[in-house]
């Protein structure tokens, strides 16, 4: 604790900060459709032109690690905006407020679903809804690939895991876990050995 | 004990998705149509569509539904059982983003956390490669090829390419050829 300022004022700043982080996340979780990507030209509207609470090196510091850690990108980059700005208190309750709409809304909707999934019309309409949610997989697979390096090593773990999980039915975890050891091996040891080595020809990479 | 299932399968979603949004897809449909069977194919794949349509997170609109749906078939509270898998789901984000932002510009600047990264990227891609082929098949050729529903996808996909047409749209748009051909018409699927 500062002694230069009362603690009243520092605990009602602090609460602000909260509150103000309940607010602005809440809103995020409410109002964003899909998540993820969504929510980060949002976060750069409200977060750092309107409120100033962050600069644009350090949004984008932020979305790398949403990106790059595990679980949903929009809750990753919460939990770090409120652990910049209110320490742990401020990462958990940002990230509670982001998840309680969407939460809300599903535990009101999921009652009525099973109910409805029933109808003549709504199972029509379901029918259709299916068709159109398969295109947007497949299409966020496209665009997705279109987002890789094209290499031939690439290209070859893409339809590998695909193979396996498609069609040999491996688990998608562990496919997951072989391609974070393969980079460890391939991208981080096979260049370290090869500098350390120095003799031996450069290995034929594509 | 149906809500530690629960939870722990979606701990394990949680942490194994790496890249956000669909490439949850290709873990959930493996964790709770195949291994568990708490759902069908078709009711998965339509709450794809609804998840894309409502708001929020896609990775807590999927984790809440199934917790309420599992738990009442269980007989038990839906409301518990959400609370499980959407905990779950965001548990170990929490944890890892509280532990790492503290060293931020250390760990991901780390070679070995980049290596790692790189070697994922076309794996999850892959998957969710794998994840829509699975669902496609199931959705088009399940008890018969369907050629209307096929046509309907074909003709999704192109407009989604053609004109970036946004999510939410695109699910109103089959819902709304839906209601049309299978409902007003009458057609076959």
């Amino acid at each position: 604790m500062a002694e230069a300022r009362p603690p009243s004022s520092v605990q009602r700043s602090k609460a602000q900060a909260l509150l103000a982080l309940v607010l602005t996340f809440g809103k995020f979780g409410g109002i964003t459709f899909g998540g993820g990507y969504a929510i980060i030209a949002l976060l750069e509207e409200e977060l750092v032109r309107r409120r100033g609470w962050l600069s644009e090196e350090e949004l984008l510091n932020i979305i790398t690690v949403g990106e790059s850690t595990p679980g949903a990108i929009a809750v990753n980059t919460a939990t770090f905006v409120g652990y910049r700005l209110a320490g742990v208190p401020g990462g958990i309750l940002a990230t509670a407020a982001l998840v309680f709409p969407a939460w809300l809304v599903i535990v009101l909707l999921s009652g009525c679903y099973l109910v409805l999934r029933e109808n003549v019309w709504v199972a029509s309409a379901l029918a259709g809804i299916r068709v159109a949610a398969v295109v947007l997989i497949v299409r966020a697979f496209f665009r997705m690939a279109k987002g890789i390096k094209r290499t031939r090593l690439n290209g070859f773990c893409l339809a590998l895991a695909f193979a396996l999980v498609a069609f040999a039915g491996m688990n998608a975890v562990w496919a997951v876990v072989g391609s974070l050891l393969f980079g460890v091996a391939w991208y981080g040891l096979r260049p370290r050995f090869a500098d350390a080595k120095r003799s031996g020809q450069p290995p034929a990479d594509s | 004990m149906i809500y530690l299932l629960l939870f722990w399968t979606f701990v394990k979603v949680g942490l194994f998705t790496i890249g956000g949004g669909y490439a949850m897809i290709p873990l959930i449909q493996q964790e709770v149509i195949e291994r568990h069977a708490w759902m069908t194919a078709d009711q998965f794949t339509e709450f794809v569509g609804i998840a894309e349509s409502t708001p929020g997170p896609f990775a807590i609109n999927i984790a809440t539904f199934t917790g309420v749906h599992v738990a009442q078939d269980a007989g038990g509270s839906g409301l518990l059982g959400s609370l499980c898998t959407t905990g779950g789901v965001v548990l170990p984000s929490v944890v890892i983003i509280l532990l790492i932002a503290g060293l931020f510009h250390y760990a991901m600047r780390h070679w070995a956390a980049r290596a790692a990264l790189q070697g994922t990227k076309p794996v999850v891609v892959g998957l969710i490669g794998a994840a829509g082929y699975t669902l496609l098949r199931h959705t088009l050729l399940e008890g018969g090829f369907k050629p209307l529903s096929t046509a309907l996808a074909a003709g999704l996909l192109a407009l989604s390419f053609l004109t970036k047409l946004g999510a939410v749209w695109l699910i109103l748009l089959g819902a709304a050829l839906g209601v049309l051909c299978f409902g007003v018409l009458g057609l076959q699927p």
